[in-house]
């Protein structure tokens, strides 16, 4: 049980900024602080940052719409301004930013309403873009690992464990109405009842995929315990994650899974580029769909349609139709590639002159969210 | 019809105009770009038909041969693609992919450059850097390769024109099936009998292994027909990383002209994409690609359309960069309205002045 605060996220500020150690507050965190007050959750973000973050941060000369100051070293803990323009009040609050269980993978924290989170931190971290690249996971992934969560739980606590999904977030294609071909991709918000695997089978069958998931998990009482433990915990494709309670099991039997599959998936993503590699190119990577995607002119159009939105870019695209061939070169990082879609199933990604991970990341990202996901690998000529 | 709609008719010829400029030009920078993978996907079509047979295929994509008769010190030639089949044959060729119009037997150069290379070379993967049977391929595209193809293997069968050594037309296109290939078939004429008949049937190799083995180059040994390509090139791949790079702080902002200012250097620049599009030439008998003056002319090109100066070097140069949408486009659009414009007068100065 849990020292009832008044506030959870004064109780969390103020632990952040007297903690001696990052160990003794991730201690607080999984022990020690209780969330029960309506629509304050613990958040986190997993983010890939190569150097020192700390150091990186306490510079701040990157920032232009917050204003940072470092209350603890360690945890190493920031009190964070957004300053609108033209409003009185600043949106502020604490985070604090502990290591992973992985090399470049940091954990962003909060204790927060959404509000703070969404309008504070998450332009934050897109600000800090390309320093900082806000990750990615494949549903695959996200299915596997709550999968593996329900499993741990249930054999900490044998038929004691009950989870379910009480709201998806999903994305599917829709036909554009008057059209047989052209789509789009439409985003449903449902709330439901069911366990996870129901709740997987159902949008694979109804070709949904989601953009986030929340899930209910409920301990019943036991000999051990005289009340039942319950939270509600959500994750996102886009590496965040917040709970209402059971920190400890989100930490342990969720998140540092998909840390190990994060790092594996930055370092195939990074020294792609030309230069990097001493003007050796290495191979293309590329996004590879279960079954044919590119299956007629129509269907490379729009993806070159989607590929004509991506912000902060140049494009330049050389074909179009039946294949498609274009140069893509981010604005925020100088960094190139091209595309091609050369077969029914493929995209191919050629890293050029300097090809980032983070800048890399953002276009597949990108396409995963407004196209298609796909396995993101090394294209390997002769094995096709 | 009322001036407005005069003025609409022009504007939307204009846009007219411009479009077809843009699509042309882009087919051409593709068609480029397809010589490129032509001259690859050759040299893997034969080494993995080959490549059992032999114990190792030696090949370059360019690769100064010097002519044997030395008697004028001639300057060495530079076929597009040279491939030794065993250590006593070999394949000298050259990659067609635009065919002039035949206005007053222009083809005749054509079938000159391959009297030229029908000579004896140097420059092969042997001891003495000789071998005795070799075959030339000029190898065009499938819109051209029945006219030029037929042209060529006639008049080399006329008096006054016989060759040497064996010569063919190939012929390459895309082929769809599922997936995009790029096909090769003989066309006519003479090859080795090693490789034959894998040319006489047709083969097809798959862009997407292309895209791999071409090593990312944009660039092989013969200019590239706009300026426009490398300007591309250099704004989208070189620029926009020189300016945007993390931390990198030399590049000043200017608040007037409202763009960056980036200071290059000729000869960087032209070692930069040797390096990483290219060939540097350091090795023996490599050529350099793209040459210092096809850069020359791109930044010159730059300059012209207002998107560069120079400094008191006049190998050194300030690009006005700016982030573009699309460069490719915004370059074609300035280059274009160039090109429209009509100079100014030259105006004589008053006496009185």
């Amino acid at each position: 049980m849990g020292i009832k605060y008044p506030d959870p996220i004064i109780a969390f500020e103020e632990f952040a900024q007297a903690s001696d150690s990052d160990s003794s507050m991730e201690f607080f965190l999984e022990n020690t602080l209780a969330l029960d007050s309506p629509f304050v959750e613990c958040r986190e973000a997993l983010i890939y940052f190569k150097k020192d973050f700390g150091e990186f941060l306490s510079s701040s000369r990157h920032l232009t719409r917050f204003i940072l100051e470092k209350i603890n070293n360690e945890p190493l803990a920031f009190r964070i301004r957004r300053v609108i323009s033209g409003e009185k009040e600043t949106i502020t609050g604490v985070f604090i930013v502990l290591k992973s269980s992985v090399q470049h993978i940091y954990r962003l924290i909060t204790v927060s309403r959404g509000s703070f989170w969404t309008e504070t931190i998450r332009p934050f971290l897109r600000d800090l873009y390309p320093y900082v690249s806000i990750v990615f996971f494949r549903q695959k992934e996200l299915e596997d690992a709550l999968l593996s969560l329900e499993k741990s739980m249930m054999v900490q606590y044998p038929s004691k464990v009950k989870t379910s999904v009480i709201e998806v977030t999903s994305k599917s294609e829709q036909f554009v109405p008057g059209s047989n071909k052209k789509r789009s991709v439409a985003t449903e918000r449902s709330w439901t009842n069911l366990s996870l695997g129901d709740t997987f089978t159902d949008l694979q069958e109804r070709g949904f995929w989601f953009k986030s998931i929340r899930v209910k998990i409920v301990i019943s009482a036991s000999y051990k315990s005289s009340s039942s433990q319950r939270a509600a915990i959500r994750l996102s494709k886009n590496g965040t994650f917040s709970c209402n309670g059971m920190y400890g099991y989100m930490r342990r039997f969720l998140i540092t899974p998909l840390e190990k599959i994060l790092s594996e998936r930055m370092q195939l993503l990074e020294g792609r580029g030309i230069i990097e590699r001493e003007y050796k190119p290495g191979p293309p990577l590329e996004i590879v769909y279960e079954g044919e995607v590119f299956t007629d002119s129509s269907k490379v159009r729009q993806f070159g349609e989607v590929i004509g939105r991506y912000q902060d870019a140049a494009i330049v695209v050389y074909h179009a139709n039946p294949y498609f061939h274009a140069n893509i070169a981010d604005h925020r990082d100088g960094s190139s590639f091209e595309l091609w879609v050369l077969s029914q199933n493929r995209i191919l990604i050629s890293p050029q002159a300097t090809a980032s991970a983070q800048a890399l990341t953002r276009i597949i990202n990108f396409i995963f969210d407004k196209f298609k996901e796909g396995v993101v690998d090394e294209f390997r000529s002769g094995a096709n | 019809m009322s001036s407005d709609q005069e003025q609409i008719r022009t504007d939307d010829k204009k846009v007219d105009d411009l479009t077809k400029e843009v699509r042309k030009l882009k087919d051409r920078c593709e068609s480029y770009t397809s010589t490129i993978f032509a001259l690859r996907g050759f040299i893997l079509v034969i080494a993995n038909n080959i490549s059992s047979k032999s114990t190792s295929l030696n090949s370059s994509i360019g690769r100064k041969m010097t002519p044997l008769n030395q008697s004028n010190k001639r300057e060495p030639y530079t076929p597009d693609l040279v491939i030794q089949l065993t250590p006593t044959s070999g394949i000298i060729g050259e990659v067609k992919a635009l065919i002039c119009e035949n206005k007053d037997d222009r083809w005749n150069s054509y079938l000159e450059q391959v009297k030229k290379y029908d000579e004896d070379l140097e420059g092969w993967w042997t001891q003495d850097e000789r071998i005795s049977e070799v075959c030339q391929v000029f190898i065009t595209e499938l819109t051209n390769s029945a006219e030029i193809g037929d042209y060529l293997l006639k008049k080399i069968n006329e008096d006054g024109n016989s060759l040497a050594h064996q010569f063919a037309v190939v012929e390459y296109g895309r082929l769809q099936r599922g997936r995009e290939f790029l096909f090769f078939r003989k066309r006519g004429g003479d090859m080795p009998e090693v490789i034959s008949s894998i040319f006489h049937e047709g083969v097809s190799f798959p862009l997407e292994e292309l895209v791999t083995e071409r090593d990312e180059k944009k660039f092989y040994d013969a200019k590239p027909a706009d300026v426009e390509y490398i300007m591309a090139i250099l704004w989208q791949d070189i620029f926009t990383q020189k300016v945007h790079e993390r931390d990198q702080e030399s590049v000043i902002y200017d608040e007037n002209r409202k763009t960056f200012l980036l200071v290059v250097h000729l000869d960087e620049l032209t070692q930069l994409l040797q390096r990483v599009y290219g060939s540097e030439g350091r090795k023996p008998r490599e050529p350099e690609y793209p040459k210092k003056k096809w850069v020359e002319d791109a930044l010159e090109k730059f300059v012209e359309i207002g998107l560069a100066e120079h400094t008191t070097d006049k190998n050194e140069f300030v690009i006005f960069y700016k982030d573009y949408k699309n460069p490719l486009e915004q370059i074609i659009k300035m280059t274009h309205k160039r090109k429209r414009k009509p100079s100014p007068p030259t105006q004589q100065l008053s006496f009185l002045d």
